[in-house]
């Protein structure tokens, strides 16, 4: 099949190379052997090195991101492949944290809720406690974690009942922890200090005559009353004075009592700014929490986890609002941020969809703004913002806006890009209504884009003449062309690029968008149906699926889903078995592809397979490919070469349903055998379309793969080695069927087969046998010679890793 | 910082009564001028009991002398073991000394968690 680009195909059926564990553990393995090997670790702990408390936040957001793509890996992937993500985020998280100083890690431990970060790490060890305590990649309740907590404060009560360790007092504690504090720059220090009885006592009566003295004041004043009773307290609530005893800690709880109480009637909306004013909060504490959550951020009794949460919730919300303001710099959900695109060319639908998203994330970030809002009506910083932002223009006027500008483009412009947000079928049905309304639903949440979804849906099944809960192609129908990356490779993609602490992220990001991809693959195609059930199913007389040269119907497989065969009327079969076997080779070797067996029904011998439905073409241009495209293209030219096929166009790689990448149609597979190359510049005669890899391999020379994207020959390693886990005799036993029947019916290979053997045996003439045989021995010596010839291959590409292949085994 | 020459410092492990082997460090105990400074792992549930039966060591160091062998069966079969540490961590008292050696066990026993 695939002979020209007149034909399309009968059907797209599809099934898992292998079992999941294989394929993944493989590639992973690869992968860990090459960075360890490579001394790619070291690189990424230098670059660790020169990160400070800084970026600690990003750490943090990472180890969260990653825990949640491990809910999403699901349970199909082996635990060791699952803990590999998790042992290497393990390694960089220790690996920065263990260059900070002690001061930076206590203060990161102090602003992160830590209580007396000084008691901990009085050894010399290289790792101090607070490296494990901080470890985003461990879990915040693990008990290893709690235990240096539960230390710390042991130590520190022993030091309040007057007792030393390493030769220091409670006072040099209190010292040493008032510069720590936690808060960020310019919010109160909240300095502990040691106070006399008299003291103490005197802290605690100017808490009660503020707090008496607070009814009195007016309306205006009523702010700065309330923060000069949050001041005394704090005073009171800092003191330290062993003398007292648990009498200072009662007085302490009872003015505890005594503010909430006062404070809970007078505080109004300027609170927050007479707070910030009398230095108790920052700027943007003040600015983005309520009032009410600015009194307990400014109080030393809420408490160093709710105070540190507070301060937390005020950095996130200046960040959202930062946003928002770059949004509202670049005229993000304004009429005019359409204005100049143009859908026509790759770039303008490139620059489309980005504005969509965009937009999109403006008006959630708005919905998130509003929510603080909700929390508290008197928030005037919020009410304020409100009216400045975007939050005022109605989603559904700028979809409006939108459809007016639409109209000005083409409509099939306009599907590729509602296609490529998720519309299924965008490109083959939906009015140009539908379209736009989709488009303006990523962001107008009054558009209900299911119902838009359901009748696209239908309207293409309609056009198709199925049901519309069939999505299987229609015989002869063209397959849908995708001119962008779905929705989940553009994630997958995106996950390598993410912003964050530069290219170790970015290397984690890979490494779970490559994960992500196999687990893809693994659920979207069904398990391989073993050759006993396919000999024993008895298939009946099917139903007519297409006719002509590319005859073809439809049965019921052993599993009793619908498998579509194709009887093999050139060949007598020959061909059948040479796509089988070629399908059981990707199989065994972790390359998805086509599940195809050989069947004879009717008394004619032909191939079958199971239809699977979603997939669509892939895209054909290779900057919108995700490394984990390219690298599974690498893998496919492996096993593609192994077994001679050179028909891997963009219409034989096709995506699932979740995104990731896979090959149909191995019609063509051995056909070219002793006459091909395996040569960047190599295509056979009248072949139809460049093979996916080979497109790549020129738009890594012409620097036009997507940013960081690249053709990497240890890519291509795990397919080399599962082909050198098969033996010799297995692979030539696998291929027996193909060579026999190929010789028989004197298929496209025999020739070059012929002419070798009769050199080799020097005879004139050969029998079939002693061709199919030569035809082994060629299969047998392609396989064995796969990790040369391929890093032969890449370093004449240029690829700068192809020696990878030869030294990593 | 050096310490000083009569200081010592012991590991406490507790062994597993089916099995006879070491299971965890559950503290460390420390002596120096006839002082004496006992630290256990936090979040041990049963360091008040084992801090009784080490009370009740009358010649601690004697026994200590003996190492790992030197070891007391503190309450349902639990056996309280006394590792001797070749060089104790620096400080400038046994206080300290001891809590620098529990901050060790602390990261030598981190568990193996996962973030979810």
């Amino acid at each position: 099949m695939g002979s020209g680009g007149q034909k399309a195909h009968e059907a797209i059926a599809i099934a898992p190379a292998t079992t999941a564990g294989v394929a993944v553990e493989d590639l992973d393995a690869s992968e860990l052997y090459e960075m360890e090997a490579t001394g790619a670790l070291d690189d990424i702990d230098d670059l660790v090195a020169q990160l400070g408390p800084d970026d600690y936040d990003s750490f943090v957001e990472m180890a969260e991101s990653l825990a949640g793509e491990d809910f999403e890996l699901g349970d199909d992937l082996p635990d060791h492949v699952k803990d590999l993500k998790d042992t290497e985020l393990k390694a960089l998280t220790k690996a920065y944290l263990t260059n900070l100083s002690v001061p930076e890690l206590q203060q990161l431990a102090s602003d992160h809720g830590f209580e007396h970060p000084t008691l901990v790490g009085l050894s010399d060890s290289d790792q101090h406690p607070l490296v494990h305590w901080l470890d985003p990649a461990y879990p915040d309740d693990l008990v290893s974690k709690t235990k240096i907590q539960a230390k710390a404060i042991e130590r520190y009560q022993a030091l309040q009942a007057g007792e030393t360790i390493a030769g220091l007092t409670a006072a040099d504690i209190h010292a040493a922890e008032a510069g720590l504090g936690s808060q960020p720059p310019g919010a109160p220090s909240w300095e502990l200090w040691d106070a006399t009885p008299s003291e103490a006592a005197s802290a605690m009566a100017d808490v009660t005559n503020q707090a008496s003295g607070l009814s009195a004041l007016t309306y205006s004043d009523k702010a700065a009353g309330v923060a000069a009773l949050v001041a005394a307290e704090n005073k009171l609530q800092t003191a330290n004075c062993p003398e007292l005893g648990q009498g200072l800690d009662e007085m302490k709880a009872s003015a505890a009592q005594l503010v909430t109480l006062h404070t809970k009637q007078a505080t109004i909306a300027t609170t927050s700014d007479a707070l910030h004013e009398a230095g108790l909060l920052t700027e943007p504490e003040a600015k983005w929490l309520s009032p009410t959550e600015a009194l307990a951020a400014a109080r030393y009794a809420s408490g160093a986890n709710q105070v540190g949460d507070l301060k937390t919730i005020a950095t996130d919300r200046a960040k959202v609002v930062a946003q928002l303001q770059t949004h509202m710099a670049n005229g993000i959900g304004t009429a005019g941020s359409f204005t100049g695109i143009d859908t026509s060319t790759t770039a303008g639908r490139q620059q489309l969809l980005e504005t969509i998203n965009t937009t999109q994330e403006a008006f959630a970030l708005t919905t998130q703004a509003h929510s603080w809002g909700a929390s508290d009506s008197s928030a005037v910083n919020l009410a304020t913002l409100h009216s400045k932002h975007i939050a005022n223009y109605a989603h559904k006027d700028l979809s409006k806006d939108f459809r007016t500008w639409a109209k000005t483009q083409k409509l099939a412009d306009l599907r590729a890009v509602a296609a490529t947000a998720g519309l299924a079928d965008a490109k083959t049905a939906g009015t140009r209504a539908e379209i736009q309304s989709y488009l303006a639903g990523q962001w107008d949440t009054t558009i209900d884009q299911a119902a838009i979804e359901a009748s696209v849906k239908a309207k293409a099944a309609a056009k198709n003449g199925i049901p519309a809960t069939a999505t299987s192609p229609k015989p002869g129908a063209p397959k849908p062309v995708a001119t962008t990356p779905t929705p989940a490779v553009v994630a997958a993609s995106g996950t390598a690029t993410t912003s964050g602490p530069g290219r170790f992220t970015g290397k984690l990001g890979t490494l779970t968008a490559k994960l992500k991809a196999h687990q893809q693959i693994v659920a979207d195609l069904p398990a391989r149906t073993d050759s006993a059930s396919i000999a024993a199913h008895n298939w009946g007389e099917g139903q007519p699926w297409s006719k002509g040269s590319h005859e073809s119907s439809l049965h019921t497989g052993p599993d009793g889903s619908q498998w579509m065969f194709k009887p093999d009327k050139s060949a007598k079969g020959a061909r059948a078995h040479a796509e089988a076997a070629a399908s059981d080779v990707f199989s065994r070797v972790g390359v998805p592809g086509v599940d195809v067996h050989v069947a004879t029904i009717g008394n004619r011998a032909g191939a079958i397979q199971p239809l699977v439905h979603g997939a669509s073409n892939l895209e054909g241009t290779p900057s919108s490919w995700s490394q984990a495209d390219v690298d599974s293209m690498v893998r496919l030219h492996v096993a593609a070469w192994a077994v001679g096929d050179h028909d891997g166009h963009t219409s034989n790689v096709l995506r699932s349903p979740s995104g990731a990448i896979f090959a149909v149609d191995q019609g063509q597979a051995f056909k070219f055998f002793g006459r091909d190359k395996l040569d960047h510049s190599w295509q056979p005669t009248g072949n139809y379309g460049t093979p996916v890899y080979h497109q790549a391999y020129s738009a890594q020379s012409q620097g036009s793969l997507g940013s960081g994207v690249q053709v990497r020959a240890k890519a291509a390693l795990p397919a080399i080695k599962a082909f050198e886990a098969i033996s010799d005799t297995q692979y030539r036993k696998l291929l027996t069927p193909t060579a026999t029947q190929g010789a028989k019916h004197g298929v496209h290979w025999v020739e070059p087969m012929r002419k070798a053997a009769q050199k080799r045996l020097g005879k004139t003439k050969v029998t079939d046998a002693e061709i199919a045989d030569e035809f082994l021995n060629t299969a047998v010596e392609r396989k064995n010679n796969l990790r040369t010839a391929f890093a032969n291959f890449f370093g004449g590409l240029g690829v700068t890793d192809s020696q990878h292949l030869t030294w990593v085994k | 910082m050096m310490a000083t020459t009569d200081r010592r410092l012991w590991w406490l492990t507790v062994y597993d009564p089916e099995t006879g082997i070491a299971t965890r460090i559950v503290g460390v105990v420390g002596i120096e001028d006839g002082d004496r400074h006992l630290s256990w792992m936090p979040l041990e549930d049963d360091a008040a009991r084992w801090a009784d039966a080490i009370d009740n060591v009358d010649d601690f160091a004697d026994m200590i002398a003996v190492d790992v062998d030197a070891a007391t069966t503190v309450a349902d079969g639990i056996v309280l073991g006394f590792v001797a540490m070749d060089v104790p961590p620096a400080s400038p008292d046994l206080a300290g000394a001891v809590e620098a050696a529990v901050d060790l066990a602390l990261t030598a026993t981190i568990e193996n968690g996962r973030r979810t």
